[in-house]
């Protein structure tokens, strides 16, 4: 492994609004993710977590400090090379999916590639790769409809991995599935980082922490107000625990 | 990427097949005005060209049977320094308005009217005149009551009775007539004005016997209400070199106490070549609405379909498609359903067309309408335009998706 860290934030802070209305998201922080590392920023909503992972995906930019993704700052690109960045170094997960519904689903997974001007066999045929690692091998030409939601996130996967980044950033990726297939998701994650690929996942599900800190290239981050908060309280933990809508915390 | 586009353009069926019916009948009104203006102007330039290098003399001043040429004037042309290029010379005498021939009743429009002309048979015929063009029956005998009548009489007015071997009333008072025989019916093109236009029909006679029936037979003073001169017929601004020399040589006074005007029928086409040309202008204005509303039918249709996938656009920002990437795909979007209005708007339009066609033209004239592949490609780029145009907006707007703003709270 690599000793040079993947991402690093330095002194980030994100405010939202302005004078009065200014509300601090993301609060003067530091970060290091080696390549490899599997980690999930947990914490109650509103703690700053998402925004975090849009800062990290390029997706936003900080009011200050430095965000460097695979030795690149990506605090203050231009948006063409953004969008060069987040094709090639990140590959992002989302809650909901978002699949494209009027297209079959090796085509949702070659989605990205398809403004540009590539070798479409090659790329047609890591799609199928790509599909039969998730398990879909054989839905690959199948309505997007006609799909359950696990195999929807799953198709999502594939679509983040078409350009084979180095950072995966997961959002909330198993809010939308039951405790199976939540499972399932994390199981599938984690055989990536197997495969040397950084993941980065926001939840506030500690069973998706659990099952992180079980790897051993998984560390929990946890974020409290802004803030990073390396250690919760008990009462902390409990309150997330408690207060967290996944069927896989209702389901230990 | 054009067939990503095509994926999602009918992803609201309804809403994107509407916009395009939209587009198709604005394309389809311009396509069949235009070729109908097309053909219109092309069919009074056809009927013109015949009468290129035609010079009419005229009493200045004096229009139609209210001209009086004495016959010197017809004498002084002849030996003029041009003479040798007049290949041919009509005299006529035209009857109205001493003497009414009451048919209006029987011709389309209350404005139409019926002409009687007495001309030189042996010079009408050299001159290619309306004897020589005689299409049914014979033409009149010198110096006999007998007609031959315009062909139009009878192709485009229905009411109108008279045929060969009838009597033909040329009134000389409010109770008196002179009966005159019809004895043929001579081709004669129509304009191509749309027929709400007020034509002027033509009956031919023996100039003899029009003198004689406005008393002047045997006076050899007898005058030409006009005098039909055939120069060579190389442009219209060849004979009006002609039209300026005649005037030139009234102005001299070489035609003593008369005053003479000279035009030219091609003066009269390019006349109404330019009042056509308004129809031009309408079709352009028609051109021009069609563009605006099928533009709006796009944005319209685009901006509903856009704002129902702008996480959609966002997430496939987040995969590395660039601002551009989303403009295009919205972009290509609207030329797909320009196009495709473009193709239903050429159908119905041709569609249309054969039924004008089938029904006698439009107005009733006649008038082809001419489909030409310029007017198609025109279509074709109307079309194009419109989505080009109506695609800008809703495509500046999606490319412009902030991905985080859409995806805060995912």
């Amino acid at each position: 492994m690599s000793t040079k860290p993947i991402v690093r934030l330095d002194h980030v802070t994100k405010i939202y609004g302005k004078a009065r209305l200014a509300i601090t998201a993301v609060n003067d922080v530091s970060l290091e993710i080696m390549p490899g590392e599997a980690i999930t920023i947990m914490g109650p909503s509103g703690s700053g977590k998402s925004t975090l992972l849009h800062l990290l995906g390029a997706m936003d930019t900080p009011t200050s400090g430095t965000v460097e993704v695979d030795g690149k700052d990506i605090s203050h690109l231009p948006e063409t090379k953004l969008a060069k960045f987040r094709r090639f170094s990140i590959g992002f997960i989302f809650q909901s999916f978002y699949l494209l519904p009027n297209i079959d689903v090796i085509d949702n997974v070659l989605a990205p590639t398809i403004p540009y001007k590539l070798p479409r066999i090659d790329y047609r045929v890591q799609a199928l790769e790509l599909l039969e690692a998730v398990g879909l091998e054989n839905r690959a030409y199948s309505k997007v409809r006609e799909l359950s939601g696990g195999q929807s996130q799953r198709v999502a996967i594939a679509r983040a991995l078409i350009n084979d980044p180095k950072v995966i950033l997961a959002d909330e990726p198993t809010g939308n599935l039951d405790s199976v297939n939540g499972k399932g998701i994390i199981d599938l994650l984690l055989k990536f980082v197997d495969k040397g690929k950084t993941i980065i996942i926001v939840t506030h599900d500690p069973r998706i922490g659990a099952a992180i800190a079980g790897n051993p290239k998984g560390r929990n981050i946890w974020m409290q107000d802004g803030k990073l908060n390396n250690k919760p309280t008990y009462d902390q933990y409990c309150w997330d625990a408690s207060a967290d809508r996944s069927p896989m915390a209702s389901n230990p | 990427m054009f067939r990503f586009s095509a994926k999602n353009v009918f992803r609201k069926k309804t809403v994107a097949f509407l916009s395009s019916l939209g587009i198709a009948f604005g394309l389809m009104l311009q396509f069949v005005l235009g070729g109908f203006s097309a053909g219109v102007i092309a069919q009074v330039q056809s009927n013109f060209k015949s009468s290129l290098g035609v010079v009419q003399v005229t009493e200045l001043g004096q229009a139609g049977a209210s001209s009086r040429l004495p016959q010197s004037v017809l004498a002084v042309l002849l030996a003029s320094n041009f003479s040798q290029d007049i290949l041919a010379y009509n005299p006529k005498v035209e009857l109205a308005p001493k003497f009414t021939v009451k048919y209006s009743g029987q011709l389309k429009n209350a404005a139409d009217s019926l002409i009687v002309i007495g001309v030189n048979q042996t010079l009408d015929v050299v001159f290619e005149g309306p004897t020589s063009k005689i299409q049914n029956g014979t033409a009149f005998s010198p110096n006999t009551d007998e007609i031959i009548l315009d062909s139009r009489l009878l192709e485009f007015n229905t009411n109108f009775s008279k045929a060969i071997g009838d009597m033909f009333k040329v009134w000389t008072s409010g109770t008196s007539y002179i009966n005159m025989t019809i004895t043929g019916i001579y081709k004669q093109a129509d304009s191509g004005a749309p027929s709400f236009v007020p034509r002027a029909y033509y009956a031919y006679t023996d100039i003899r016997t029009a003198w004689r029936l406005i008393g002047l037979a045997g006076d050899p003073n007898g005058t030409y209400t006009g005098i039909d001169l055939q120069f060579p017929p190389v442009s219209n601004n060849v004979t009006k070199e002609y039209i300026d020399k005649i005037k030139a040589l009234s102005d001299a006074g070489a035609f003593g106490t008369t005053s003479v005007d000279a035009s030219s029928p091609g003066q009269f086409a390019e006349g109404i070549s330019n009042t056509l040309g308004i129809l031009n202008t309408f079709t352009s204005v028609i051109s021009f609405i069609t563009l605006l509303a099928g533009a709006m039918a796009i944005i319209v249709a685009q901006l509903n379909s856009i704002s129902a996938r702008m996480k959609e656009f966002a997430i496939l920002k987040s995969t590395g498609w660039k601002n551009r990437h989303i403009f295009k795909d919205v972009i290509y979007e609207s030329l797909i359903l320009g196009v495709l209005g473009a193709i239903i708007g050429l159908v119905l339009g041709v569609c249309l067309i054969a039924f004008i066609s089938n029904a006698g033209g439009l107005f009733g004239t006649g008038a082809s309408i001419l489909i030409t592949p310029v007017s198609v490609l025109q279509l074709v780029g109307f079309a194009l335009g419109i989505g080009i145009i109506g695609g800008l907006y809703p495509a500046i707007k999606a490319a412009r998706v902030r991905p985080v703003t859409l995806l805060k709270g995912e």
